[in-house]
């Protein structure tokens, strides 16, 4: 089965790699300006001025343009899911090759926990906007608390395994 | 009145510790694990890999929880930051009528 996927395949492993490229360079970049110039610094000025009315207004804005925005970001991760597999069969890889094993480790078990908390607290039971629209204020609240406490905590994870993922992608390293 | 926001030092050097031993140690296992069972690898348990593991979690760690505090604005970058009173409307997107208005 796999022989014949990997024939059918093989042909294609360049185009594939491309598109995985691509999405991947939208997964990783596409929310660091949002991220980095407006996320960031609006919640600072919110911990260091926590009852401030027009900096709680920017914040909840900022939230909910940052839960719009990260669309392009979560269209591109299962596109590199289901391309990443492919590559595999495609290229003739095994788990002989130590850079693969350790971001395939990676992808699993740092990235795959994260996007799907991402997913729930962006678009499904954590969205802003769906939230404010109830008008329960206390919830909303809760929710920008948790995805701010979601958001201090991941980026210490996702941002140095984006790095070593694309650096193992590219220097195929072998240990 | 809004709910104050609970994180402090104290959570955040917690949630490094656990941020830093579950990434270490998960990835290292699943990396260790695929090559021995499926190459027959065995240096993945030898001295290197393993003093490498225990010298990253407190490594790793100490680098979350700087860059955690350093987010949450409790010491670091983030002064230059000035906060400057404007009244502005802000823009807010209304799929309402992104409905209506489509054919």
């Amino acid at each position: 089965m796999i022989d014949i996927l990997r024939e059918w395949l093989g042909p294609w492993y360049l185009y594939i790699k491309f598109v995985h490229v691509t999405f991947v360079m939208v997964w990783v970049w596409s929310t660091a300006h949002a991220y980095a110039y407006f996320v960031v610094p609006v919640f600072k000025a919110w911990r260091r001025h926590p009852d401030d009315d027009a900096v709680i207004v920017l914040r909840d804005w900022v939230m909910e343009r940052f839960d719009h925005g990260v669309i392009y970001e979560h269209v591109a991760y299962p596109i590199i899911l289901i391309t990443g597999p492919l590559l595999y069969i495609a290229g003739g890889w095994s788990t002989a090759a130590d850079w693969l094993v350790l971001k395939l480790a990676l992808v699993v078990l740092i990235t795959l926990p994260i996007e799907v908390l991402d997913y729930h607290l962006s678009h499904f039971g954590g969205n802003k906007a769906k939230i404010r629209a109830t008008g329960d204020s206390e919830k909303y609240e809760a929710a920008i608390h948790q995805h701010w406490y979601f958001l201090l905590y991941s980026s210490p994870m996702i941002m140095p395994a984006a790095l070593l993922i694309i650096f193992l992608a590219i220097t195929k390293t072998h240990f | 009145m809004r709910a104050p926001f609970s994180g402090n030092p104290a959570r955040y050097r917690r949630a490094a510790i656990l941020i830093s031993a579950y990434s270490v140690l998960s990835v290292y296992t699943a990396f260790a694990l695929m090559k021995w069972l499926l190459q027959g690898d065995t240096w993945v348990f030898g001295w290197k890999p393993l003093l490498l593991v225990a010298v990253l979690i407190p490594l790793y760690a100490r680098f979350c929880y700087r860059w955690i505090m350093r987010t949450d604005a409790q010491y670091g970058s983030g002064s230059r930051w000035q906060l400057i009173p404007a009244q502005v409307k802000l823009p807010e997107f209304d799929p309402h009528k992104h409905k209506a208005n489509s054919p």
